[in-house]
């Protein structure tokens, strides 16, 4: 019983974390977007941090390129268990345009594991909702 | 006998579990409000326990140098918020254990879960923990003489430094913020501050020092500081009501000026961006503290 609680708090309340790896910057102005009013985020109780300490999600764009490769990984370390880890963008999925760039160290889930993707150049703020609303779910049926 | 009721009190009502339920509830009160005024829904009634149970299951991670002042602090802070409750007269015009000068006892006990937060800020090599310290401290030396001066006022017209007999004395006579109105603002705009909320929640500002002394804590010891916050949310507010408000006989009276002065402090918080640290000490040293004075030299010469 008292796991089922912990299981409804972590679909309640999932604080967010973005972290930027060296994209086009078109994700993160969407991400930023989906925080807006508009979209209000806060009713789901996502609340957006600036501490890996803090975070449940962290909300990864671009390619990863060799320079933040090392930071990522210390980011995902900081992460106190259990985490979660978005791939937002082509660019995290595949690498997209800049796969064949001598600065390409990705894609992201070569580097550290991640549970969900949203496809998209760039995916739209209801993409990226969707995205969180499906994890929370699919990972609240499986009791985590 | 005795103890038994006091542990009772501290843990039970009106303590942790009450106090917890009831600053939850205006905390959520401030969330709900800010969102309608943003033209947002806010989020559900349930927040704040959901917050607080994530982070209660969640890997609780301690760093290996500093270890005893990184554990220490949140639990300063949320002795530093409870302990005053059993001084407060909350629901009637006695508290559960009074005597002359328990306001000072009071005001020391609050500025220790202010204290927590530096204590939290310097035992760390991150840049934003020691600069939220930094923050937290300067502000401090700005806004306690103020908060401190507009307490004593009351006291000192009630003729006794004691919450319950500022209490009963306002319930014989009329509410100080009528006599004190002064006062009663620079008490106010303290608040603020002792509470971290805009235009003075510098020390904990997410967009500049990403939470501060906060940023390095998860897990069981960020709830505890969430926790903290909660109950600040009720004992600061009812600080207010007791000292200047008028008190109260019943607990319905007593929430419902405290849900006033949530909505004031959230009014306000919702109004105003965030000062730079100087603008904030200059704010407090000219304005706040000279209309503090004004008040304190009244009450003196019996005005
Ligand atoms: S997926 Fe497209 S929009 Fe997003 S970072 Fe890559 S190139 Fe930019």
């Amino acid at each position: 019983m008292p796991l089922k609680v912990a299981t409804w708090a972590r679909k309640k309340s999932p604080w967010i974390m973005h972290v930027p790896c060296g994209g086009c910057n078109g994700c993160d102005i969407e991400i930023v977007a989906a925080l807006t009013p508009y979209y209000d985020l806060e009713r789901f109780g996502v609340l957006q941090k600036g501490s890996p300490r803090h975070a449940d999600i962290l909300l990864v764009t671009g390619p990863v390129t060799t320079q933040i490769q090392e930071s990522l990984k210390r980011i995902y370390d900081l992460t106190p268990n259990p985490k979660m880890i978005v791939a937002i963008g082509n660019c995290a999925i595949t690498g997209e345009i800049f796969a064949e760039g001598y600065t390409f160290a990705g894609p992201l889930d070569r580097i550290i594991p991640v549970d969900a993707y949203v496809p998209g150049c760039p995916p739209k703020p209801e993409a990226i909702l969707d995205g969180i609303v499906k994890l929370l779910q699919k990972n609240s049926e499986k009791g985590i | 006998m005795q103890i038994i009721e006091i542990l009772f009190r501290l843990l039970v009502y009106p303590g942790l579990i009450f106090a917890f339920l009831i600053g939850s509830m205006l905390y959520w009160l401030y969330r709900k409000v800010r969102a309608r005024f943003q033209a947002r829904r806010g989020p559900p009634w349930y927040q704040v326990f959901a917050d607080i149970i994530k982070l209660l299951s969640k890997e609780t991670i301690i760093p290996n140098e500093g270890k005893f002042f990184f554990l220490l602090a949140p639990v300063l802070a949320i002795i530093g918020c409870l302990a005053p409750i059993i001084l407060l007269p909350i629901g009637s015009p006695y508290a559960t254990v009074s005597f002359t000068g328990d306001l000072i006892v009071i005001l020391i006990f609050l500025i220790l879960s202010n204290l927590a937060l530096i204590i939290a800020g310097i035992n760390s090599r991150s840049p934003y923990k020691t600069i939220g310290a930094f923050g937290e401290a300067s502000l401090m030396i700005a806004y306690e003489l103020p908060l401190v001066l507009s307490a004593l006022t009351a006291g000192i017209y009630a003729g006794n430094l004691s919450a319950a007999n500022i209490v009963q004395t306002q319930l014989s006579k009329r509410a100080f913020v009528l006599h004190y109105p002064l006062a009663t603002i620079a008490f106010t705009l303290c608040m603020l501050p002792k509470m971290g909320k805009r235009p003075f929640d510098i020390p904990e500002a997410e967009h500049e020092v990403i939470t501060g002394p906060l940023a390095g804590y998860s897990g069981a010891l960020l709830a505890l500081f969430e926790i903290t916050s909660a109950i600040k949310w009720f004992v600061i507010p009812g600080l207010a009501v007791i000292l200047f408000f008028g008190g109260s006989t019943n607990i319905i009276e007593f929430l419902g000026k405290c849900i006033g002065i949530t909505l004031i402090l959230t009014l306000i918080d919702i109004h105003y961006p965030r000062f730079r640290i100087d603008q904030s000490f200059k704010f407090f040293v000219k304005i706040a503290l000279p209309i503090a004075i004004v008040d304190f030299v009244r009450v003196l010469l019996g005005w």
